[in-house]
């Protein structure tokens, strides 16, 4: 009888992975983006936006309810009015990169959303590899409190999202960059918001917590 | 208001936290109770439903599923504004009944079954069904076909709950809130209203079973409101709160969401609130299950079948056309009928030669109302109701 080998099993499951991967990237942004290994190619106001779609937006709902509306300037003024009203944590000064974003993305003559897969293998220069960036938590601190505490909390002790500081998973570096960059269930992919070395840092900072 | 975000942070508390400063240690019941994307841990739902939106969960049923009588429970459309409640919160549910009784009323589960037992067919149907469909575009979920179903439902009647209660001299409308809680306590309660008359029409069900089974989490366990002829927005799930009053529910989701223009409006218009009104009975409306938009089908004989409903009276007729309404050719309509059950039809065209087809279907009911050819533009993309239509590559 044919029974396959643990590392077949490994290499089909990393095959299914990536293909998961690819899928989610493409239906999360609604468009294909080239990431050729992080976030080099994607300017600096557009990842702006997408860390605030992913910290600020889906604390409360997933990127797919965005990505299918396609709405006049006014539109989207009035709904991310609606959302700050209710509870969005979005500056001024934030809301106008924001609504830059979507106006430019999701704009009335925008194309439907794609529900394929396409684009490149993400991450993939990263991925397997032993040369994580060495971050630096002084910078991982405040990259924290921007982007990450809305769900795992002040301090990292967890919220809605689980607590992250003294969590195994520091010291798990695949499993780690793995969820940062694409995502796993309520948490967003970071890939195109915050770059390699970003991401270190953020980890740097939860290293030195209790 | 008169109901706590129970467990939930203050926003300013939320805001402190997330300002910074104090360190502080939510409780497992806080963080899951701020976790309404935890879901329900029911892993049943068919993986081939459309996902609209993913947390909370809105999930449409692909056209053609809505070729069964029944909508089996796991492939009936998914739709709420926060995702169930956690079922900690649902450990000691009670009905509270309050407001403008003659008394106040606590009931268990147990209770509600001394009631007498009702079980009838009810098509529920998102009132944003076909959402997609509107031009100019309008904001929420795109929904296209599939966030309807028809199920057979068992409850007590709300009519009969309230008369045990008793009504109060000015009790005009039933007020509804169920256990599903935002993640931020900013957001506003799903909080809406039925009119007294409908909350007493002897159709109008607090149901707790669904096709013979339990109501499932996903559909509002363990008891919610189904209204027979009006659209999903009135049929509340997880209910634990009837509050008889005299004005209509305050609040967005009653008085300014779900709402629809009592005139015509020129599309894309801006519309004043005084000329909104909610959105209710359900229009009537045909779908095409099968064949599905760009299918190729083989030439000789082609098998059109779907669904077709209104909110009030019966299906009486539909019709299918193949040159965009210049004829009309008659259906056979499907012997299983209840009233506000959908009615299944089917038309075999026979002789069909290759070519490209758009294919019509146009449902008629029993008040002489027949679906328009396009539905009026409205704000909110509600009660989408046009004659169906897909398109075709008939092959030789």
């Amino acid at each position: 009888m044919f029974r396959p080998s643990q590392p077949m099993v490994r290499s089909l499951l990393t095959i299914v992975c990536l293909i998961g991967i690819g899928i989610r990237l493409t239906s999360a942004l609604g468009e294909s983006v080239v990431v050729a290994g992080g976030v080099g190619e994607i300017p600096t106001t557009e990842r702006q936006a997408l860390g605030l779609l992913h910290a600020r937006c889906e604390v409360c709902h997933s990127a797919d309810l965005i990505i299918q509306q396609r709405l006049d300037r006014e539109k989207w003024i009035a709904i991310v009015n609606k959302m700050v009203h209710w509870g969005a944590q979005v500056s001024p000064s934030e809301q106008e990169v924001l609504l830059n974003y979507l106006t430019t993305h999701y704009h009335l003559d925008a194309p439907p959303e794609q529900r394929s897969a396409k684009g490149t293998s993400p991450g993939s220069a990263l991925r397997g590899t032993a040369s994580y960036p060495t971050g630096e938590s002084r910078r991982g601190k405040a990259l924290f409190a921007a982007h990450c505490v809305a769900c795992h909390g002040v301090d990292a002790v967890g919220m809605m999202g689980p607590k992250l500081a003294a969590n195994p998973i520091l010291l798990e570096n695949e499993r780690f960059w793995e969820t940062v960059l694409d995502g796993r269930g309520a948490m967003p992919p970071w890939r195109e918001a915050l770059s390699p070395q970003e991401i270190a840092d953020v980890l740097a900072w939860l290293k030195t917590l209790e | 208001m008169p109901y706590e975000h129970s467990n939930r942070l203050s926003r300013r508390e939320f805001l402190l936290r997330l300002a910074g400063g104090t360190v502080v240690c939510l409780t497992a019941e806080e963080i899951w109770s701020l976790a309404s994307w935890a879901q329900t841990g029911e892993r049943t739902s068919d993986p081939e439903f459309i996902t609209r939106v993913s947390r909370p969960q809105d999930l449409e049923s692909p056209p053609q599923w809505l070729t069964s009588w029944l909508t089996p429970n796991n492939r009936f459309f998914v739709r709420s504004h926060f995702g169930p409640p956690s079922p900690s919160s649902l450990k000691d549910w009670q009905l509270h009944v309050e407001g403008d009784v003659k008394q106040r009323l606590t009931l268990s589960f147990s209770d509600l079954k001394t009631f007498e037992a009702v079980t009838l067919h009810a098509v529920v149907q998102c009132s944003g069904n076909g959402r997609a469909f509107f031009r100019p575009k309008v904001p929420g979920a795109q929904w296209e076909k599939g966030a309807v179903g028809n199920a057979k439902w068992t409850g007590v009647r709300l009519g009969d709950v309230l008369k045990r209660a008793g009504l109060g001299s000015k009790a005009k409308h039933v007020q509804l809130l169920g256990a599903d809680r935002p993640v931020l306590p900013t957001v506003p309660l799903f909080i809406r209203s039925i009119p007294i008359e409908k909350a007493m029409h002897p159709t109008t069900l607090l149901a707790h079973e669904m096709n013979g089974e339990p109501l499932p989490m996903l559909h509002g366990a363990p008891l919610r409101l189904i209204v027979p002829g009006w659209a999903g927005d009135s049929c509340v799930k997880w209910l634990t709160h009837l509050t008889v009053q005299e004005e209509e529910a305050d609040g967005f989701y009653m008085q300014t969401a779900y709402r629809i223009p009592m005139i015509p409006v020129q599309p894309g218009a801006t519309i004043h609130s005084s000329q909104m009104i909610p959105v209710t009975e359900m229009p009537v409306k045909s779908i095409i299950a099968r064949p599905l938009e760009g299918a190729k089908v083989l030439g000789g004989t082609v098998q059109v079948e779907g669904v077709a409903f209104t909110g009030e009276g019966e299906i009486v007729r539909v019709q299918i056309s193949m040159d965009e309404g210049k004829q009309w050719h008659d259906a056979d309509l499907g012997e299983e009928r209840a009233p506000y059950a959908w009615r299944l039809w089917r038309y075999v065209w026979k002789g069909t030669k290759p070519g490209i087809y758009t294919i019509l279907s146009r449902a008629t009911d029993s008040r002489g109302h027949t679906q328009p050819m396009v539905t009026p533009w409205n704000p909110g993309g509600f009660l989408w109701n046009a004659v169906d239509r897909i398109r075709i590559n008939v092959t030789g």
